[in-house]
Formats: C-alpha cells, sequence, structure tokens
C-alpha cells in the first residue's frame, strides 16, 4: 500500500455531494488513498456506500466538491474538461457492468476507438485492436456488432477496449454483475491475467469472490473507506 | 366535407378521452413528458395544415377577385345582345315594352372599338378603347340602384367626354384635359368632362376578357358624324347597337335569374340574327373555375410538403413507440390489449393533431396571403388582356376547413402508425432486445402480392385504352410492388429490391414517352405521383446499400467523427430512410421545377420562331378602324405584311363547354412563311397544313393550351382529328371546324387559327384584317414606327420575341412561387432532422458518457452530431437532385409534346440556392441537441438507466 503522499493514483479528503429532491446528500465524505502502479484493488461496499462515486471522481468522470485527486502528481480536477478528457484517453481504461459498447460499431471498432482518441495511427490502431481482440479470446468476432455478441464476449470486447491503448490505469465498474457465473469467472480470469502482466486494476464490486481476486479490498461504508487491507493480511 | 370528416375522425377519440381515465392520463402525461419534441412534431405537422389552408384560401381569393371584377365591370349589366349599328332601331323595336319577372331595366347604347390618344405632351395613346353612347339619365335608372351604374351627371355635351379611371390613367389626363379618338375611320378631339369609376355601365367592356375598361362616353350620334367626316369608305368593324338587361334582384342577386331572363329575352329574339351573351353569369362562371382550379393547383403542389409532413409524423411516432417499447410491452404483458395500446398512442397523437392544425389553419391564413399577393403581382406582370389583379380574402368556412383536412391527414397517419407500433412482441419488448430482421416477406404478404398484381395489370391495361396517365403510370408500378414478395421468396430479397425499385425509377422517368405517344394528357398531380414514386423508390435503394456505403467511405479512412456520424444514421435506417424522403421528395420537386422553368426559359428564341414563323412583329389595331395593309407594307424597313382577321369567338369542344377565346383568320401570306406545328394530321410539311386550313373554311389549327382559362382543366380541349364549333357570341352564327394540327404554345393570343374566309363568314364585318404578322429588318426599330404612324388606328405592336419574354418571365415567376410554396415542406425536413436529432441525444446518452470517459472531447461530440445531420441531409438532398436532373434530363430527349424543344441544361445558381437552402437549416437544427449532448456529464450520462 502507498502511502498518501505517494503512488500513481492519490486521493486526498475527497468530498462528493449529490442534490436530490430530499436535499443534499454527502457520497463521499473526506476520502483519502493511494494507489500504487500494477496494484489490482477492488473496492467493495453496500449499495449506496459510494463506490461508484468514488470510481467516478478519481478517474476524473465527475467534478469534486473537495479534496484532490493526483494522477502521476497531476491535479486532475484543476485541469480544463478537454486536458481531463485527453489524459482518460492516453491513461485510463473503463469496464462497465452493461458493457457500454458502442452498438453501431463492430467489436473491432469499439476497441480501435480509445486508440484513434489517443493519437494513434489509424493503420496501426486496428492493427493493435484486432491484436487485442485476439488476446482477450475474440480474434474470430472482429467484425461482429455487440448485439451479435453474447455478454460475456461483450465483456471481454469492454476489456479489450479497455486496455488496447496500454492506459496507466483501468477502472471497472461491476465488470461481472451482468454476467452468469460462468462468464464471470472467464472475465475475471482475465483481468487477473492482465494485472498479472502490469496492468493498474481498480474494480468496483459487492461480489466478495470478485473482490476477493484484488490484491487489496477497500471497504467502503457512508461514504468513507472502513478498511484497506492487502491479501496477505486478510 | 372537411368537417364532417374530423369529426367522424375525432369521435373514438373524445369517447377514450371522457370515458377511460387511464388512457387519458396516459395520452395526455406522455404529450408533456418531451414538451421540445412535442413542440417540433407540433411544428412539423402544422405546416400541411397551413400549406392546404393556404392554397384553399388561394381559391377564395381568386373567386373573389374575378367577382369583384365582373360587379366592377359589369354592375347590374346581367345580359346583352349586339347587332350592327345599322339594326339597332329593328332591335330596339322588338324590346319596346319588353316586360319579364326576372328583367327589371333594359338600357340601348352604342358601341364603337376606337383608339384614344392624349395628344398633348407626354400624353399616352390606349389603342383599343370603346366609345359608348348612351343616355345618362336612362343609365343611371337602369336596374333601379343609380350609384350601382356608376354613372354621373348629365349625358355629356357634344365635343365633351366622359373617361373612365382606366382611359384617365392611361392617358394621363383629368377634367378639362383633350382627347383625341380615331373611330370609324375619322377623328374627333373631346375635352374631358369627368372621370367615372370602373363600375357598373360606365365599366361595361366587350372588347376582351381584359379587367380594365377604356371607356369614353359620348352624346348619343357622335359615332354617325364621324362615319360622316370619313374620308374613305370604313373597312373596318361596324359600330355596334348594344341593348344591356339588368335582371331582377340587383347587381348579385340578379345573376341566378340569368336561366329565366334568357329565355325572356331569347324568346324577344325570335327570328333575328343576334343572340343573348350572358356576360355576367359566364364570368362568374369562370370565377368559380379558376379559383377551383387554381386552388387545386396550389392544393397539389402543396401535397409534396404534406407527404413530407406524413412522413415526418410517422417518424415520430416510430420514434416515439420505440423510446417507450419496454413501457408498452409491460403493459401488454400487464393484459392491455392491443386495440387499447392503439388508442392509446393514437389519443396523443390526436392531441398533437389538434393542436398542429389549430395553428397551422392560422398560419395557412399568412401563407394564403404572401401566395395571392405574390400571384398578383405575376398575374399582373403579363399582357395587360390576360392580367389579373387580385385582392385577398378568405371566407371562415375556408379556414376550418383547411384545419379539418389537415387534421384528418394527420388522424390517420396517427392510427396507421399507432397500429404498426402495437404490433411487437412482448418478452422482446419488456427486455428490450431488438427485433430481428425477416430475410424473406411474410407469407400474408405474399398472397397480398397476387391481387397487387393483377390489380397492376387491370390499371395497365385500362390506362393505355383510355388513355388514363394515372393508370399507365401506376400500373405497372402496382405490379412491381405485387411482385416483390413473391419475387422475394424465390430470389435473395436485396436483389428483388434493388430490381423492382430501379424498375419503377425508369418507369417514373420514362413512361412520359409512352403518354406522349398515347397524346394522354400530362396534369399535375401526375407530377406528383412521379415524383413521390421516384424519391420512395430511390429511398429504399439508397437505404438498402447503406451499409455498402459505409464500408466504402471506410476504406477512404474516416475521422471517429465522421465514422460515429455515419454509423448511427447506418444503423437506425427506417428513420433515416424516413429523414432522407422529406428532403428528397421537398428537393426533387424544387429541382424538377428549376429545370423546367430553365428549360422553358431556354426555348425564347425557338418560341418566337416557331410562333410568328418568318414574322419577327405582331400588329393589333382598332377593328373599326384597322391600320391599311398597303400602307404598312409600304412603311421604311418593312419586309413583308400577314393580314389577318382577330375576333373573340366562342367555341364548343368535345371537351369543353362554350369558351370565349380568340380566333384569327389566315391569308395566304401567313400560309406561306408559318408558325411551326407540333402535330399535324397527315400533312407531308408545316406548310402543307396551313395550306389546308387557307384553301378549307372547314379546317383549325389550335395549340395545347387552346381553352385553358387560368386554372381550368388542365385536359386538352380539343386534339387532332377533333371537331370543334365556333360561333359569333353577338349573333350565334356557327361554324364546325376539323382540328388538323396543334401549333407552338399561343403566347402570341392567336386562338384558333382558320381561314380568313371562315372567319368572315361567322363573324361578317367584324371579321376584318385589322392584325398583322410583319417581317422587318430590324424589328425594334419598326415597333417603333409602327406605333407612330398608326396611331389614329389604334397600333399596338411588339416583337414577337418581347412578348414571348414576357410570358416565360411570368412563368418563370409562377415557377418561383411553386418553389416558394413546396420550400415551406424543407421546413419539415428541418424539424425532421430536430426530432431525430432530440431523440438521439436522448437514446445516446450512456455511450455519450463512454465516448466521453474513452477520451471523446465534447466538441468532438458536438461534432459528431452534426456530421450526422449533414450527412442524413446531404443524402437527401443529394437523391433529390439526382433524380430531379434524370428525370428532367430524360424528358428533355422525350416525345412529350410539351416538352418539345427542351434543351437540357443546369442552373446552376438556381441548384446551389436549393442546395443551400436545404442543407443549412438541416445542420442548424442539429445545433442545439449537439450541444446539449457535448454538455452531457460522463459519470451522469452512465449513470442513466437504459
Amino acid at each position: 500500500m502507498a502511502a498518501v503522499d505517494q503512488g500513481l493514483l492519490r486521493a486526498i479528503g475527497v468530498h462528493k455531494n449529490y442534490r436530490t429532491g430530499a436535499g443534499e446528500v454527502e457520497a463521499l465524505r473526506g476520502v483519502t488513498l493511494a494507489v500504487d502502479e500494477g496494484e489490482f484493488v477492488s473496492v467493495m461496499g453496500p449499495s449506496g456506500s459510494g463506490k461508484t462515486t468514488l470510481l467516478n471522481c478519481l478517474s476524473g468522470l465527475d467534478d469534486i466538491d473537495g479534496g484532490r485527486v493526483l494522477l502521476d502528481g497531476d491535479t486532475l480536477h484543476e485541469m480544463s474538461d478537454a486536458a481531463r478528457t485527453r489524459n482518460r484517453a492516453s491513461s485510463m481504461g473503463f469496464v462497465f457492468q452493461q458493457y457500454n459498447l458502442i452498438p453501431v460499431l463492430s467489436a473491432l471498432e469499439n476497441v480501435e476507438m480509445p486508440l484513434l482518441l489517443a493519437g494513434v495511427r489509424p493503420g496501426e490502431a486496428r492493427e493493435r485492436a484486432a491484436a487485442t481482440l485476439e488476446r482477450v479470446g475474440l480474434g474470430h468476432r472482429v467484425e461482429h456488432r455487440p448485439s451479435e455478441l453474447s455478454g460475456g464476449e461483450q465483456q471481454r470486447v469492454t476489456i479489450a477496449r479497455a486496455v488496447a491503448s496500454r492506459p496507466r490505469v483501468v477502472w471497472a465498474d461491476e465488470p461481472t454483475g451482468a454476467l452468469d457465473s460462468e462468464s464471470a469467472a472467464d472475465v475475471m480470469d482475465l483481468m487477473t491475467e492482465l494485472h498479472r502482466e502490469g496492468l493498474t486494476l481498480i474494480l468496483v464490486t459487492h461480489d466478495p469472490t470478485v473482490g476477493a481476486q484484488a490484491q487489496r479490498t477497500i471497504r467502503m461504508r457512508d461514504g468513507r473507506i472502513e478498511g484497506d487491507d492487502r491479501a496477505g493480511e486478510r | 366535407m372537411g368537417p364532417v370528416l374530423l369529426i367522424a375522425f375525432s369521435l373514438p377519440f373524445v369517447v377514450i378521452i371522457v370515458g377511460s381515465p387511464m388512457l387519458r392520463r396516459l395520452a395526455v402525461r406522455n404529450a408533456w413528458r418531451r414538451p421540445v419534441e412535442a413542440a417540433l412534431v407540433i411544428g412539423g405537422s402544422l405546416l400541411g395544415t397551413a400549406i392546404i389552408t393556404g392554397s384553399l384560401i388561394v381559391g377564395d381569393t381568386i373567386d373573389r377577385s374575378i367577382r369583384a371584377g365582373a360587379y366592377d365591370q359589369l354592375g347590374p349589366v346581367d345580359e346583352i345582345v349586339a347587332v350592327p349599328a345599322e339594326e339597332g332601331p329593328e332591335l330596339l323595336e322588338r324590346f319596346d315594352g319588353f316586360s319579364s319577372p326576372s328583367v327589371d331595366g333594359v338600357l340601348a347604347l352604342t358601341i364603337t372599338e376606337a383608339a384614344v390618344v392624349n395628344l398633348g405632351q407626354g400624353g399616352g395613346t390606349q389603342p383599343r378603347a370603346q366609345l359608348i353612347e348612351v343616355d345618362f339619365d336612362a343609365a343611371r335608372r337602369f336596374g333601379g340602384d343609380a350609384r350601382a351604374t356608376g354613372i354621373r351627371g348629365p349625358t355629356p355635351d357634344p365635343g365633351r367626354a366622359a373617361v373612365t379611371v382606366d382611359v384617365a390613367d392611361r392617358l394621363g389626363v383629368e377634367r378639362g384635359s383633350r382627347i383625341t379618338v380615331f373611330a370609324a375611320g375619322a377623328n374627333q378631339t373631346f375635352v374631358v368632362d369627368r372621370v367615372l369609376d370602373r363600375h357598373g355601365v360606365a365599366g361595361l367592356w366587350t372588347v376582351d376578357p381584359r379587367q380594365q375598361s377604356y371607356n369614353v362616353f359620348v352624346t348619343p350620334g357622335t359615332t354617325a358624324t364621324l362615319a360622316a367626316d370619313a374620308s374613305t369608305a370604313t373597312l373596318g368593324a361596324p359600330p355596334q347597337a348594344v341593348l344591356a338587361f339588368s335582371n331582377t334582384g340587383g347587381v348579385e342577386e340578379g345573376a341566378t335569374r340569368t336561366r329565366a331572363a334568357t329565355e325572356a329575352i331569347a324568346q324577344e329574339l325570335s327570328g333575328a340574327d343576334a343572340r343573348v351573351q350572358r356576360v355576367k353569369h359566364d364570368l362568374l362562371e369562370r370565377a368559380d373555375e379558376s379559383a377551383q382550379g387554381l386552388s387545386d393547383f396550389y392544393f397539389t403542389i402543396g401535397m409534396f410538403a404534406v407527404a413530407a409532413g406524413i412522413v415526418l409524423l410517422v417518424n415520430v411516432f416510430v420514434m416515439l413507440a420505440d423510446e417507450r417499447r419496454s413501457e408498452l410491452g409491460l403493459m401488454r404483458a400487464m393484459g392491455l390489449r392491443r386495440s387499447t395500446l392503439v388508442g392509446a398512442m393514437a389519443t396523443e397523437g390526436w392531441l398533437y393533431s389538434i393542436a398542429a392544425g389549430a395553428l397551422g389553419a392560422i398560419l395557412g391564413i399568412g401563407v394564403g396571403w404572401v401566395i395571392a399577393r405574390r400571384a398578383s403581382d405575376i398575374l399582373g406582370s403579363g399582357q395587360e388582356v390576360n392580367a389579373l389583379r387580385l385582392t385577398f380574402a378568405f371566407d371562415t368556412s375556408t379556414v376550418i376547413s383547411g384545419f379539418a383536412v389537415g387534421t384528418a391527414i394527420s388522424v390517420v397517419t396517427i392510427v396507421a402508425s399507432s397500429v404498426r407500433n402495437a404490433r411487437f412482441n412482448v418478452i422482446r419488448a419488456i427486455r428490450d432486445i431488438p427485433t430481428p430482421q425477416r430475410t424473406r416477406p411474410r407469407r400474408r404478404w405474399t398472397l397480398l402480392g397476387i391481387p397487387t398484381t393483377l390489380v397492376g395489370v387491370a390499371a395497365t391495361v385500362a390506362g393505355v385504352s383510355g388513355p388514363d396517365p394515372y393508370l399507365v403510370m401506376a400500373g405497372p408500378m402496382l405490379v412491381a410492388a405485387g411482385l416483390t414478395p413473391i419475387a422475394s421468396r424465390l430470389v435473395a430479397p436485396r436483389a428483388v429490391t434493388t430490381g423492382v425499385c430501379l424498375a419503377v425509377l425508369v418507369w417514373a422517368v420514362g413512361c412520359f414517352g409512352v403518354l406522349a405517344a398515347l397524346d394522354a394528357t400530362i396534369e399535375i398531380p401526375l407530377f406528383l405521383l412521379q415524383g413521390l414514386t421516384m424519391a420512395g423508390a430511390a429511398v429504399v435503394l439508397v437505404t438498402t446499400y447503406l451499409g455498402r456505403m459505409g464500408r466504402v467511405l471506410d476504406r477512404g479512412g474516416r475521422t471517429l467523427t465522421a465514422r460515429l456520424g455515419v454509423a448511427y444514421p447506418l444503423a437506425a435506417r427506417f428513420r433515416t430512410a424516413m429523414t432522407l424522403s422529406m428532403f428528397a421528395i421537398i428537393v426533387l420537386t424544387l429541382v424538377y421545377m428549376s429545370e423546367i422553368s430553365y428549360m422553358f426559359a431556354g426555348r425564347a428564341q425557338e418560341i418566337s420562331r416557331n410562333l410568328s414563323g418568318g414574322f419577327g412583329i405582331e400588329l393589333l389595331s382598332n377593328p373599326t378602324n384597322p391600320v391599311p395593309a398597303r400602307e404598312l407594307a409600304a412603311l421604311r424597313g418593312v419586309r413583308e405584311v400577314a393580314p389577318l382577321g382577330y375576333v373573340y369567338a366562342e367555341f364548343r369542344t368535345p371537351r369543353r363547354d362554350r369558351t370565349i377565346w380568340p380566333a384569327t383568320g389566315i391569308g395566304p401570306e401567313l400560309a406561306s412563311a408559318p408558325p411551326a406545328l407540333q402535330l399535324r394530321d397527315g400533312y407531308p410539311s408545316d406548310r402543307a397544313a396551313w395550306q389546308a386550313v387557307l384553301e378549307d373554311p372547314g379546317l383549325a389549327i389550335v395549340d395545347d393550351f387552346f381553352l385553358q382559362t387560368p386554372g381550368g382543366p388542365s385536359e386538352k380541349a380539343a386534339r387532332v382529328g377533333d371537331h370543334i364549333v365556333m360561333s359569333d357570341p353577338l349573333s350565334g352564327r356557327e361554324r364546325r371546324l376539323r382540328v388538323v394540327a396543334i401549333a407552338e404554345n399561343d403566347f402570341l393570343n392567336s386562338g384558333a387559327f382558320v381561314s380568313q374566309g371562315a372567319l368572315s363568314e361567322t363573324f361578317g364585318a367584324r371579321a376584318v384584317e385589322s392584325r398583322y404578322f410583319v417581317a422587318a429588318r430590324d424589328p425594334d426599330a419598326t415597333v417603333r414606327r409602327i406605333r407612330t404612324t398608326f396611331v389614329s388606328n389604334g397600333a399596338d405592336a411588339s416583337t414577337v420575341r418581347s412578348i414571348v419574354d414576357l410570358a416565360l418571365s411570368q412563368q418563370s415567376g409562377f415557377f418561383t412561387l411553386m418553389q416558394q410554396f413546396v420550400g415551406v415542406g424543407l421546413l419539415v425536413g428541418v424539424a425532421g432532422i430536430g426530432v431525430v436529432m432530440f431523440r438521439a441525444v436522448r437514446e445516446r446518452r450512456r455511450a455519450i458518457g463512454v465516448l466521453r470517459s474513452l477520451g471523446f472531447q465534447a466538441t468532438s461530440v458536438t461534432r459528431t452530431f452534426l456530421f450526422e445531420a449533414g450527412f442524413v441531409a446531404t443524402l437527401g438532398v443529394a437523391i433529390g437532385v439526382l433524380i430531379a436532373l434524370v428525370a428532367t434530363y430524360v424528358l428533355a430527349i422525350s416525345e412529350a409534346d410539351f416538352a418539345e424543344g427542351f434543351r437540357f441544361g443546369v442552373p446552376v445558381t438556381d441548384l446551389l440556392i436549393i442546395v443551400s437552402v436545404a442543407l443549412v437549416p438541416a445542420v442548424l437544427a442539429a445545433v442545439f441537441p449537439a450541444r446539449r449532448a457535448s454538455r452531457i456529464r460522463p459519470a451522469v450520462a452512465l449513470r442513466v438507466q437504459d
């Protein structure tokens, strides 16, 4: 575990509030943590504990109401929207529960997209996308649209899309939440394998089986970190 | 009829709203759920109603304007009887003591055609005027309403004249000015002692159909004095003794007694060489006909925009159903019947339709006003004899009819869409699983294909034997449509679709050649059928190959923005096809009109040559004092002169009732250098046909627009081989003629060409040769010389080219007006793009969130949406432009008679304007939704449940 003054990703006293019809809700209450390069961290907690909000805020997808988030020493929320977007394109990958593939693009085109956004030449982007799909076992499904793939296959395309541009961090929000147990196991095997190859992975889940596969588990409750354990310490 | 239809259509919805609280809640709350989209739907739909209402109001305006003209020019005069002046005493004797319950007044006048000139500095000339002798006291008593007669003061003293306001304006004279009248072979100068309004007896005009009345009232006996003063024996048309009759019941109601009055007058005339002219009745009949015709014309043209509006409605309702698929599925799962679901969806649509109909009807008044104003400018810009002044007017019942028809069209469209939208698989709908594409058509479609094919064959046979152009065009298309599902079970559906669409396109473009061979009448609705079928076939064809098109574009190496901008329209084919249709229909129509107008304008020289034969100048002169042919031939610069008789005759043909129309009597001069013919009955050359007419008084040559009054039926009134009847409206003398050839479009108002002998036998002395075709070395200089030399003969000369140019510019003005009218439909397309883009933002919220999370910039999101809107609009515009160009090219090289002489060319400026007017607003319509999409925060978007 990295100290909060070092690490690839650092969150210092992060606050996030939501306004609802019933008033203001404190989704994150001064969260502080650090993640080293190459770590596989799972974020667990009951529904409404702030897991997804933490992912959104630390990845820069959402604004914060207090504190700081640093990626490689750069303060994310001090960047303009365009700079933060560039940063996501070059340094981050995302895996979502609902796959969130672009339905009108083929598997290959979906995987190719972050590469193009990161400025890779079209020809090279296509080669790398094809190679990444091959890597996740979908070399034979490159031309298929998302609607023509099974849930497990779609999630593997999502993972391929997340890792194709070789990001510094991959964020995964309930990546197995919509899958049957067999597909979920396949997906987790794949993610573990990618982590072993050096990928920094931060995974949000409420499934203890999935969370147990991470090196480190952060437990959240009511917008605060309740516990932070490494695999050996549990 | 419209309101009845609307009530019939609306009743079920009223029952639903009153009787079913749940369906009412669903309909009303869903309508309020998406206010921007609801506004766009209403905006797009109201245009259809506005166009319908506008076209009906054009009818009101024309009807009221012509009627007002009739009441102005005739006032209490309902019928007239005219005889040569020397027979006047006998006529008066016949009607001495005449009485009929239908007639409340008889007035005797003497009317002589005259030329009138202001010889003072800067004075004007009016070559065709009437010198009228009437007792002013008697005239004021005529009809029982002195004000309706327009006659003021005593009968002018000798040497003094009362003139109408038209004469005063044309000549630039006022009370006290001097005017010189040339009539009956002599001239006399008068002092103007009052200017009368063009009203009632003062506005009585019998020369031609123009709406002006150039009347000079003088003391009785003036014409006789002039004739006595004539230095030579007059060879012109004699003065006419006219009896005017006023029907009981005032200016407007009197016309309803025409039949009884005519019978009473005719009985009195029994045995005389004269007949009753129902002048007011005929003019009012023409008002009704022209109003109906022009209203129908604009209605038909407006149907292109209405069709685009229908497509918009279908598209929107299919999109709304897609959005609510899960909830609709759930409702069905809970036990809601399909018919109830249709009712709920249609009720929501009915609410939109009622709102759109009401707003559209109000907007339609504005549309009608704009068209009436522009049409008035155009109709008033041509030759005065054909000019029509319009005064904007409408009836409340017309606006209600527009509202009813527009709303009824929307309701029918929405119910049909709702029926289609209510058909879905409940499980797929609840789980939001896409409906799989069928590879083969359903069995019931295949079975339906058989009767459709048979109906198509029957329609084709009936069309050819008619000939009926609609059946000729639609029959083979029905056959193709019927064969499609049958063939799709045997051959690859894509190949069948391609073949059928290509066949429909080829036939829609090429059938005009067949119609020309069948000599079928081409009417405007046929172009509607052609345009809609072509647009439909082209859109289906393009949509079928969208995927392939995408792959081709892909090879070109597109940016991510472009790729996404193309990918979505490619994926949502139905939606894309609907949007393409909206643009294709309207742009096709606009480009088509531009092309036709351009090709017409390009024919000016050729038309001039065809119309005039070897002569470049047309000269009209006063029939009572015509230009002497010998003096004209001796004029400097004149090479040759063709004297022509010229009268307004009454014609009847197998397809047209009594219509007043010009007739021209030809002599050997014209037959030796005659106008060109489009069609002739077996004669080896044009000259042979003209020679035959010259030699045989039973033959005639007419043109394709013979007897076609503005807005009247577009069916050809006479074809080669037809027998027509020409009669003298004054005497009733008739002559039967056989049409042996069809001449070029009659921009010179020549009417029917017959031999001068035939004209003289029918019209007597009134058929005097007073019109000339003149060949000259320098036509413009000669025209000026003729006008100054023969001013006393009322010489009105123009080069044929200037007349043709004027007519073509008027025609071009009409095309532009039609384009502006149809161009309103582009707003429907723009609204369509707006609706699609708003839907897209909502549907793609998560996708936008994903893209943004992957590093897609906000500006790129904007660009993607704009690119998508631009791509679809460009494709639709390209389809429209391409098909219009191909169709007009084929038309230009076809045998269709109305396309004779067309040379294909592209009006580049017009085309650029049309493309810009279509594309720029379409892309602008996407700006707001695109900006909205770019502002979606990724974390928020990703939280949205699909």
